[in-house]
């Protein structure tokens, strides 16, 4: 069975509810830890420096059980990692669908230096050959579940641009209309 | 993911029961929650080491055990890899060398002897 079709029936027992969200703090946040650590091609004695911790604590932090971080400990951890550090209440089909995602070993959140999420927003040099009504915009991947190719419209065609999937992510798709 | 990295399969025995359904059945709430967040995370991760597995355990005759804790206990499930599978023959609790049930190691043992043999029937991991 489909994991997220799994977890969605084990969630209609509010005692499971409760303990699913504690779970994936007390496993997630080790193992998020951990990948970091392994992207980054570091040691938990350079994690330790970076966030003014000790190495055991470190190694706690990335023992399931072993510690219960708190909010200022993440924080420190982000700025270790440079990278930002999101805590916000969110539907049980969110957590289910992120559980089901996360990847322990593909898991990467980028130091900003590396962070594709702030390319300049530039149009490609084809576009400007049209009139680009619909730059920089996102289209709806359900509606147009294309990287790039061209869709029919009313007027004409919708250019969708290839576009790096990382940027893809931080941007949608990028597309303009070719009027017929 | 649409693929385990490190699929497990699950011991049923001779009379057709899934001996690590039982012992998922027999678990809280928050053991589930917590058994369920770190066995799906171990299937996502190719190379299995400690903390999380200790892959030759004393006396053990090539089995390992999966540590987790949870409820101020420390999980276990002991089974062995054969070709690209983990097979998980019994789940258990440990605390001071001291497995609960007594005999789970030698249990243990037994139920890889039967998958080895092809004596016994084993199914995915889909708990």
């Amino acid at each position: 069975m489909n994991t997220i079709y799994r977890t969605a029936e084990k969630l209609r027992d509010p005692q499971y509810r409760k303990a699913f969200v504690a779970s994936q703090i007390n496993f997630g946040i080790p193992f998020q830890v951990r990948a970091l650590l392994k992207r980054r091609g570091q040691t938990q004695e350079w994690l330790a420096a970076k966030a003014g911790m000790l190495q055991p604590r470190i190694s706690g932090l990335m023992t399931p059980g072993k510690t219960r971080p708190n909010i200022e400990t993440l924080r420190r951890l982000a700025e270790a990692f440079d990278c930002g550090l999101v805590i916000r209440f969110v539907s049980f089909s969110e957590l289910a669908r992120w559980s089901a995602c996360f990847d322990p070993e593909d898991f990467d959140v980028p130091e900003f230096e590396k962070d594709l999420g702030f390319i300049e927003r530039k149009m490609p040099e084809v576009a400007t050959t049209s009139t680009p009504v619909v730059a920089g915009a996102s289209v709806e991947t359900e509606r147009y579940p294309y990287r790039c190719g061209a869709v029919p419209t009313a007027k004409g065609r919708l250019v969708i641009l290839p576009i790096p999937q990382q940027a893809a992510e931080a941007y949608g798709t990028i597309a303009y209309e070719e009027p017929a | 993911m649409s693929e385990w990295r490190t699929p497990i399969r699950c011991y049923v025995s001779p009379a057709g029961n899934n001996k690590i359904a039982d012992w998922h059945y027999g678990l809280s709430a928050r053991e589930k929650a917590d058994a369920d967040v770190f066995l799906d995370t171990m299937r996502k991760t190719r190379e299995w080491t400690m903390p999380d597995y200790r892959s030759r355990l004393r006396a053990g005759e090539g089995l390992g055990e999966l540590r987790w804790p949870s409820e101020k206990k420390q999980h276990r499930l002991i089974g062995f890899f054969l070709g690209s599978y983990w097979y998980a023959v019994l789940g258990c609790t440990h605390k001071q060398r001291v497995y609960t049930p007594h005999d789970a190691l030698e249990t243990a043992k037994k139920h890889k002897r039967q998958i080895e043999r092809g004596e016994v029937n084993t199914v995915e991991y889909d708990l």
